[in-house]
């Protein structure tokens, strides 16, 4: 089909082409009919000078014949006069007819002014001479006047007729030239024509090769656009079914314990983590953290956080340190928003130096104490690149425990104040626990059964009492398998 | 009970951020809606409004309409609302960075969808004031 | 802003919001003598994240100076708009002066 844009200069090109191709047939059967009425007129014009001649001739012979018996009186002589007078009238209408059809109404005025002028020669010159009556001598004068009147009169109508011949010769020129010159621009046109619709044609193949390049640069774009969907998805999904069953660590002289619950709503890639491992002299760094938001940035973001954190911890553990080492670098990199705590556990001297970023506060339950909150504010990593983080030092002692743990345990219910005591007599009562179940029993103890709608991750440890309990606990990690590992999301 | 609509379209400039969120507001408690859910409402509105008014056209130098459009309804109890505007979304310092808006709106409204093929539009749905309110919501 | 012994008070009302920037900017301002600042922002009807941008580059610049900042917030607007950022731990908030105030004597009497 067609696009109607594309048939207009088409139909006119064609349209163009059939009057010119009539144009140049009318003008050729112009130029034959001009062509044969000039020739037919020149062969008139010659017939006509013919008898004109004839005319002349035979004038001659009519005064040759009278002359001849007016000089001898021999009727023998008049043989010429009869021929004349009876051919000159035919010759003089034979010329008339051509003259007719030549229309040259002036010679023919002349023409009959001749015809008058023969026969008054005739009747006055002529007739007179053939009666027996002697003429006088003046009608020899007379005779030569009017024969030279005729003459001229018969002279008149030739140069006439040579001048038509020679006009018409002209005209005929002219008209030829005048056809070549239409034939010319005729040929012109059409090739001006055929230029113009090869250019039309030319610019509506550009313009349907861009559309067409351009739907296709769309069809690729969108492909594009899919394909980094679907990587995207796929990513997740290895990232998510990728998480390092981290095996947690079994320090002497310390219990840990953790668990993760994911959200119940639709599954989100990226959100808690949490990390433990243990350090030359006796120590034990945790860490545990919160990137908010979904997909690929969010898991981008937590998995570098995990990775500077252990990288920074090795480099100097100090937690305060840690931290703005890593919020410097999410700074840079304009990370989504992290919140994280890290705590570095001396095993030996029950004392532990613990700096957060925009995480809620740890709880510590020690022996003939309440659970109480380590609160400390701070600013979210990744917020602000001169933060300052400070280490916290807490001197504790054998049987605490210490329950680091996401906001999803809290703002389950969005009564954040509610949540936090709940976890408090959750911690109280889930203390008892050994110290691998703590976690769970927390866990349990707040949402029984159910679902949160955040993700939830909480991560324990305990100062071990006794050298027996330290023994026991020792001989009961080494059995346990582990509780939870550190995911990175979740099914 | 039939559609209700509000529509507003001023020059998206830092000041003509509050007139329309005020405006909104009035809708908003014209159509019943109160205590929590009011301000909640009307403060992710505003901070998508601030982003706009802050980064919309921060970088165009040629375009001659710099507005800002609210578009907000309320039908069949749900409530939606709409802030466009003609700036590219990718010249903007990217919202999930540092800037607090975006996660705002996302603790707040239902559903979010940001459109950016012509200009940029952020969409927020909302449950409406007779709904039963879910925790998610109440204080 | 009025020094009382050695908290400084810095007081601001109304919205908060995008349009009042460069004022909160220059309101926010530290002190060299205050050894503790109370930011009195109780009369606040309304805030945004504008406001919370201020607040912690007000926070962070204290803390590199040690002083430590109470802020006073009544709105419930203001509270909830804090949750919402993530930022409840970022910010020592109140909504008693008095709690306010012994806090930060606490903080500038260490």
């Amino acid at each position: 089909m067609m696009p109607r844009r594309t048939l207009g200069p088409l139909v006119l090109t064609l349209a163009l082409m059939a009057v010119v191709i009539v144009g140049l047939v009318v003008a050729g059967l112009l130029v034959r009919a001009i062509v044969a009425s000039s020739f037919s007129n020149a062969g008139s014009i010659r017939v006509a000078r013919i008898l004109v001649a004839d005319v002349l001739r035979e004038q001659l012979d009519e005064e040759t014949g009278i002359r001849g018996y007016g000089a001898d009186r021999n009727r023998a002589m008049l043989q010429p006069y009869y021929e004349g007078r009876v051919g000159l009238p035919r010759s003089l209408s034979r010329v008339a007819r051509v003259l007719e059809r030549l229309r040259m109404g002036e010679a023919l005025k002349t023409l009959a002014d001749a015809g008058r002028t023969n026969r008054r020669w005739l009747d006055e010159i002529a007739l007179p001479l053939l009666t027996p009556k002697p003429g006088p001598p003046s009608l020899q004068l007379r005779g030569k006047a009017l024969v030279d009147h005729f003459r001229a009169d018969m002279t008149s109508i030739d140069m006439l007729l040579a001048r038509r011949e020679s006009s018409s010769d002209a005209r005929a020129q002219r008209a030829i030239l005048l056809v070549g010159l239409f034939a010319l621009g005729a040929v012109a046109a059409v090739i001006v024509a055929a230029l113009l619709f090869t250019i039309a044609q030319y610019r509506l193949a550009v313009r349907l090769e861009q559309e067409r390049s351009k739907a296709e640069e769309q069809r690729r774009y969108s492909a594009v656009i899919r394909a980094a969907y679907e990587a995207e998805k796929r990513v997740a999904q290895t990232l998510q079914g990728a998480f390092t069953q981290n095996v947690l660590p079994e320090p002497a002289l310390l219990g840990l314990g953790a668990t993760y619950l994911p959200a119940a709503e639709e599954a989100k890639i990226g959100g808690d983590w949490y990390d433990a491992f243990e350090l030359p002299g006796d120590r034990v760094l945790l860490a545990i953290g919160d990137v908010a938001g979904h997909g690929i940035d969010a898991a981008v973001a937590m998995n570098r956080t995990r990775q500077l954190v252990m990288s920074c911890a090795l480099l100097d553990p100090r937690p305060g340190l840690v931290l703005e080492r890593v919020n410097a670098e999410l700074h840079r990199n304009q990370s989504p928003m992290v919140t994280a705590m890290v705590v570095l556990v001396d095993a030996r001297s029950c004392e532990f130096a613990y700096a957060a970023a925009g995480h809620p506060p740890a709880v510590l339950l020690e022996p003939g104490r309440g659970a109480r909150f380590l609160d400390v504010g701070s600013v979210p990593l990744g917020v602000l690149g001169s933060a300052i983080y400070r280490d916290h030092r807490v001197q504790s002692m054998p049987g605490a425990l210490l329950v680091l743990y996401t906001d999803g345990v809290i703002e389950h219910s969005r009564d954040v104040v509610a949540g936090e005591e709940l976890l408090l007599a959750a911690v109280e009562s889930a203390a008892q626990a050994s110290p691998a179940t703590i976690a769970a029993a927390i866990r349990y103890r707040i949402f029984g059964d159910g679902k949160a709608s955040d993700d939830v991750a909480i991560l324990t440890l305990r100062f071990a009492k006794r050298t027996e309990e330290r023994a026991a606990i020792f001989e009961q990690a080494s059995q346990m398998t582990a509780v939870a590992g550190t995911r990175t999301g979740h099914a | 009970m039939g559609a209700s609509e509000l529509r507003l379209r001023r020059p998206a400039r830092a000041r003509s951020v509050a007139p329309i969120r005020r405006a909104l507001r009035a809708f908003l408690e014209a159509l019943a809606f109160d205590g929590s859910a009011l301000d909640d409402i009307t403060t992710a509105a505003g901070e998508a409004l601030a982003n706009a008014a802050e980064h919309a056209y921060a970088h165009e130098t040629t375009r001659r309409n710099r507005d800002v459009e609210l578009r907000a309804r309320f039908d069949r109890g749900e409530l939606s609302v709409e802030v466009s505007d003609g700036g590219s979304f990718i010249e903007r310092s990217p919202l999930p960075g540092r800037g607090f808006g975006l996660r705002i709106i996302r603790a707040i409204a239902c559903q979010i969808q940001i459109e950016t093929s012509r200009g940029t539009c952020v969409r927020m749905l909302f449950p409406g004031p007779l709904r039963k309110v879910d925790a998610r919501h109440q204080y | 802003m009025n020094e009382s012994k050695t908290i400084a008070t810095i007081r601001l009302a109304g919205e908060l919001e995008i349009s009042r920037k460069r004022e909160m900017r220059d309101a926010l301002a530290l002190s060299e003598s205050a050894r503790a600042v109370l930011l009195d922002l109780s009369d606040v009807t309304y805030a945004d994240s504008t406001a919370l941008t201020e607040l912690l580059r007000f926070c962070a610049a204290a803390q590199g100076a040690d002083t430590p900042i109470a802020i006073l917030i009544a709105a419930p607007q203001f509270l909830r708009l804090v949750q919402y950022a993530g930022l409840a731990t970022a910010f020592r908030i109140f909504q008693d002066r008095g709690d306010a105030l012994h806090y930060l004597s606490e903080c500038a009497g260490m």
